[in-house]
């Protein structure tokens, strides 16, 4: 009973929280912690004050502040008008926020992070107005952010096949992969347009190239994953994008492997190879990258693939694919220690990067398929089973109260067992007063 | 799309009914009441979630073990519930698991006998038994928490801490009414 009292008090104490604000005290720390989990940049700011809850919704990307703003220019007919417009608006960026960190629209499956996207609490009757409204919306922003990412992507794309030579090979493989990566750790969503100006100057500056091995390389590369994501764009649905961007995959390393090229035909019959190796998977392409990298990663693609939610493979990929690239960047070969470690840190920083979306260049440019990395299947799949769950302690540090500070799974661990425990005597404390009185 | 006040409202709403289905029948032992009370929010906040979470799964199958259960989640949930569990098909998936795991477990072991004696190693083995430790612990706190992965587990709790909140806040103010009210009455008196 010491226990729930505690608690009690300490829900209290967190009703009076610095947040200033007139409702309630039942919502109050419910709002405080979902706001808080909503995203990071979102500062958390009371229901009752629009002009803080537009400066908070300043301060997530600005970029989809402005479509939001743009979308509910014509918001549902209620009586607050003005506060049901910031409040969706605010519950959009935030939802947006976390599709965009995941990397998946927002109408799927993220069942979990929905009721944590809520941050504030308009009337029951104007919510159920406004609150599908932000799930449409949340899949545009992801397209759009890939924008100018992909532009952008395309000018260093193309200033870096036209090159000189040298390193040609390696640079052009590399720069192969980044392609495929980038779009498959966006998923669904993507648009077509970036991917035919992308097709294009990949074509082109394959033209400009050398080697024609290189050349093949190249366009097959970059035709592909224009060609999957069209794929993907028709369908939908990014499971069905990557199943019809593996055939495609297959497809297009057959093609390669009938096409004699003049240049080293051995090479290319090792990385037409590795890529059949991963056929089930659409980073197969990373093939063409590397190949017990290739194969390490499709071997890694092919677990997650396994597994059921969609979300977490496109937040693996997405994950996976920025810490490639960073570990990348980092080390050329070598040692699989360090880099395993700068892999993990670089993952996150990867992470962060793609929420803010204003990736640092590096990330794009410089993915490789991961050489001098532990290739054993297990560990890679260890790898990606470890970084889903560091993501969810994540949400759960800031659902449960005083484990921010705390790192390390086994006292987070411990912090979420007695939060729930004594949650449930909580329960009990008040069933027993009900009943009594 | 689910909020906390959406929630909160679907839970106070099948939870009266419940504590309606429950007076129907009459319990005057506070013992008994008690039961009820519990028995209906549990249950409605598990059909909160209609099926979606594997512990609200795992409570009705738990609520509905006894006779009385039975025919109170029938009550509340109607027919479908039977539905609503058969669709998640939980028994095809936890069995599945048990066997994975088994197998793993078998292979965990062998590969553990052949332990280098480093301290580095040896302090990864003692962090990872304390972790298995807490692990287990929270699956037996969770509903239903002892058929899932690690991964899957994390995000019971978080849906499971959510609708815990959402119960306490409701009965919270639930309790605050009906004290009120008792508070009017007895100054009427």
């Amino acid at each position: 009973m010491n226990m729930s009292d505690k608690d009690k008090f300490e829900l209290e104490k967190r009703n009076d929280n610095p947040m200033n604000y007139h409702s309630s005290n039942m919502s109050s720390d419910w709002r405080y912690s979902s706001a808080n989990l909503a995203s990071a940049p979102i500062n958390l700011v009371p229901s009752n004050n629009p002009t803080a809850v537009g400066s908070s919704s300043c301060s997530s990307a600005p970029m989809v502040d402005s479509f939001h703003q743009t979308i509910w220019q014509n918001p549902i007919s209620s009586q607050n008008l003005g506060y049901l417009d910031i409040d969706v608006q605010n519950n959009a960026s935030a939802s947006n926020a976390l599709g965009i960190r995941k990397g998946s629209p927002a109408s799927l499956r993220s069942s979990i992070d929905r009721p944590l996207d809520m941050g504030w609490n308009p009337p029951a009757s104007m919510l159920k107005g406004g609150i599908f409204l932000p799930s449409v919306p949340g899949m545009f922003p992801q397209s759009l952010s890939q924008f100018p990412a992909d532009s952008a992507f395309i000018e260093r794309a193309a200033r870096f096949s036209s090159f000189s030579g040298g390193n040609f090979n390696d640079m052009v493989n590399t720069f192969g992969v980044p392609e495929s990566m980038g779009l498959y750790s966006r998923g669904g969503g993507i648009m077509q347009g970036p991917q035919e100006v992308f097709a294009g100057s990949g074509l082109k500056s394959v033209s400009g190239g050398q080697s024609q091995k290189n050349e093949m390389n190249v366009a097959e590369v970059s035709r592909d994953p224009s060609l999957s994501v069209e794929h993907g764009a028709t369908d939908g649905s990014p499971l069905k994008n990557e199943r019809k961007s593996e055939s495609l995959v297959r497809s297009h390393e057959e093609a390669k492997q009938g096409v004699g090229v003049s240049g080293n035909e051995s090479d290319e019959a090792e990385f037409s190879g590795g890529g059949g190796d991963g056929q089930d998977e659409p980073l197969a392409l990373e093939g063409t990258g590397g190949e017990p990298s290739a194969k390490g990663l499709a071997a890694k693609k092919r677990k997650r693939n396994g597994q059921d939610t969609e979300p977490d493979q496109t937040r693996g990929t997405q994950v996976s694919g920025d810490g490639a690239k960073d570990d990348a960047e980092n080390q050329p070969k070598g040692d699989q220690n360090p880099t395993s470690t700068t892999n993990k840190a670089a993952g996150k920083h990867g992470k962060q990067g793609s929420q803010t979306l204003d990736p640092p260049k590096e990330e794009y440019i410089h993915v490789r398929a991961r050489r001098g990395q532990a290739t054993n299947s297990h560990s890679l799949a260890e790898r990606v089973r470890r970084e889903k769950i560091s993501e969810r302690m994540k949400f759960l540090q800031d659902l449960v109260p005083g484990c921010s500070k705390v790192t390390g799974k086994a006292v987070m661990l411990d912090e979420i067992i007695n939060y729930v425990q004594s949650l449930q005597r909580q329960v009990e404390v008040m069933e027993f007063l009900i009943c009594t009185s | 799309m689910r909020s906390p006040s959406s929630l909160r409202q679907e839970f106070l709403k099948k939870w009266i009914l419940g504590l309606q289905v429950c007076n129907s029948s009459k319990n005057m032992n506070v013992f008994e009441r008690k039961k009820a009370i519990k028995l209906s929010a549990d249950v409605a906040m598990a059909s909160a979630r209609n099926g979606k979470t594997c512990w609200s799964r795992a409570l009705i199958v738990n609520a509905s073990r006894n006779d009385n259960g039975k025919e109170f989640v029938e009550k509340i949930l109607g027919s479908d519930y039977e539905r609503q569990n058969k669709n998640s098909t939980m028994n095809r998936r936890t069995r599945c698991r048990k066997i994975l795991k088994r197998s793993c477990t078998t292979i965990r072991k062998a590969m553990k006998r052949s332990t280098p004696s480093r301290p580095k190693v040896f302090a990864f083995s003692v962090a990872k038994k304390m972790i298995k430790k807490r692990t287990q612990l929270l699956k037996s706190v969770v509903p239903g928490g002892e058929f899932m992965d690690e991964v899957s587990l994390i995000e019971e709790t978080l849906d499971y801490i959510i609708s815990l909140r959402a119960q306490i806040d409701v009965m919270k103010s639930f309790a605050n009414a009906t004290e009120i009210e008792n508070r009017k009455k007895d100054r009427q008196w």
